[in-house]
């Protein structure tokens, strides 16, 4: 794994996206990693881990974003691997319906895009939301898809505040759903996915095959 | 690091006739050397909170602990005594005295204890206005100078005395953002250089998602309190 991290990690550095779909392909293809591997071990760091001096280097919101950008085109090439993958043994039943959003005002949604992949993996049938999600229109939303989870990621830590509140609101609103939630707002809070009202805390994203081996029963 | 404030079951209740409790019993720990906000709704109890810790106001019932010494029992004199030397103030409307040039209101807190500035302060007194980057309206009346320039000199002034923690209530609330972002900077600078513990009041997510920890106030009682 080490020898396709090195080579992703260059060719994002060097900002060739061309050459960082083509190692994960190339890796993926020869099954020299698995995806939940590549996900969690490989993309996802690269962008967490990834230093820069915002104070005094002016370009490094403009790297980032391209960085970003990459990744996530990395991420739409392994869509067909995921279709591939979910007759997996360690698939839920299929009719367990998911919906992975951000809370209002959350923009990083590759961590989210990722747990929702994970979910398809796991034999979910899972819906990507997305960033920044009106309360308002999923909370609509919810009266016709009714998921069995809505999985709720949250990278930066102000956002807690307001995942608090969407929680508080989707539970006022009824439904059975169950409230799942994860993401680096929490590395420092580890305990307060109590305190927004969730049911279920994601430390590890592979967590998610467990809870699919609770849900095949 | 040890709590430089701590408080303890801090109630506030205005009015005599009609009670009106606008803290119900906060308890809040704050480390030496932090850099914190506070947020919350127009009316959510947040600037109250401030003036106590800020010993400006009283509270009702509860403990205060500034920097190791208990505040809710000291006399006027003492607390005034407390405010000059352990706190500095930074409002959203910085509050110079027109009169006075820049270089005389950041010495004002000195001038204050009826002491003449020594060497030092003066030194300090410029070593700041580097440091916030004044230097060259040192001289200027405070209205002669940019809302910018005159809200980083009352920061200069807030920490001319060396103080441990500085209350900051609304510091960018009337600057456009580039030079919001500019102060938050420098807040954040002097945090590091000198260890100062920053308070900062605000209604801006951004200054707050900056923060390394953050308060948030609803209706008289702590309802997020969240590290980053």
């Amino acid at each position: 794994m080490n020898e396709i991290k090195t080579s992703f990690i260059e060719a994002l550095d060097s900002q060739d996206k061309k050459r960082a779909v083509e190692v994960c392909i190339d890796a993926l293809d020869s099954a020299s990693i698995e995806l939940v591997d590549l996900y969690l071990e490989i993309l996802g760091p690269a962008l967490v881990k990834w230093e820069c001096d915002y104070e005094s280097d002016r370009m490094c919101i403009w790297n980032e974003h391209i960085r970003s950008s990459i990744v996530r085109t990395v991420m739409e090439c392994c869509y067909p691997y995921i279709m591939g993958k979910r007759g997996d043994k360690r698939s839920a039943k299929k009719d367990i319906t998911v919906a992975v959003l951000c809370p209002p005002e959350e923009y990083h949604e590759i961590g989210a895009r990722m747990i929702s992949d994970i979910f398809s993996l796991a034999g979910y049938e899972s819906t990507f939301v997305g960033a920044n999600t009106p309360l308002d229109t999923f909370l609509e939303a919810m009266k016709k898809l009714s998921p069995t989870y809505i999985a709720i990621s949250v990278s930066n830590y102000y956002n807690l505040i307001n995942t608090r509140r969407m929680i508080s609101r989707i539970k006022e609103h009824g439904g059975r759903s169950r409230i799942v939630v994860g993401g680096k707002a929490f590395e420092k809070n580890p305990d307060y996915w109590k305190e927004v009202g969730a049911d279920i805390f994601l430390k590890d994203p592979r967590e998610i095959f467990s809870l699919g081996e609770v849900d095949k029963k | 690091m040890a709590d430089i404030i701590k408080l303890e079951e801090i109630k506030k209740v205005y009015g005599t006739v009609v009670k009106t409790e606008v803290l119900h019993g906060i308890d809040l720990e704050i480390e030496e050397s932090s850099f914190i906000s506070i947020v919350g709704q127009s009316g959510s109890g947040k600037s109250t909170l401030m003036n106590i810790i800020g010993t400006l106001d009283k509270p009702s019932s509860g403990e205060i602990t500034i920097s190791g010494r208990q505040t809710n029992k000291m006399n006027k004199n003492e607390l005034a005594k407390v405010r000059n030397e352990t706190i500095g103030f930074i409002f959203q409307f910085h509050y110079l005295l027109p009169e006075f040039t820049a270089f005389e209101n950041v010495i004002l807190p000195y001038r204050i204890k009826g002491l003449k500035p020594t060497k030092e302060v003066i030194e300090r007194a410029k070593e700041l206005m580097d440091v916030v980057e004044i230097s060259m309206v040192k001289d200027n009346l405070a209205p002669n100078m940019s809302g910018g320039q005159q809200q980083r000199t009352a920061i200069a002034r807030a920490l001319i005395n060396n103080p441990k923690i500085i209350l900051a209530d609304e510091p960018t609330g009337n600057l456009d953002s580039d030079t919001s972002s500019k102060v938050f900077n420098l807040m954040r600078s002097l945090n590091k250089k000198y260890g100062t513990t920053f308070v900062i009041i605000t209604h801006d997510r951004r200054i707050a998602e900056e923060t390394d920890r953050i308060i948030e106030i609803k209706d008289g009682n702590i309802v997020n309190d969240i590290k980053r």
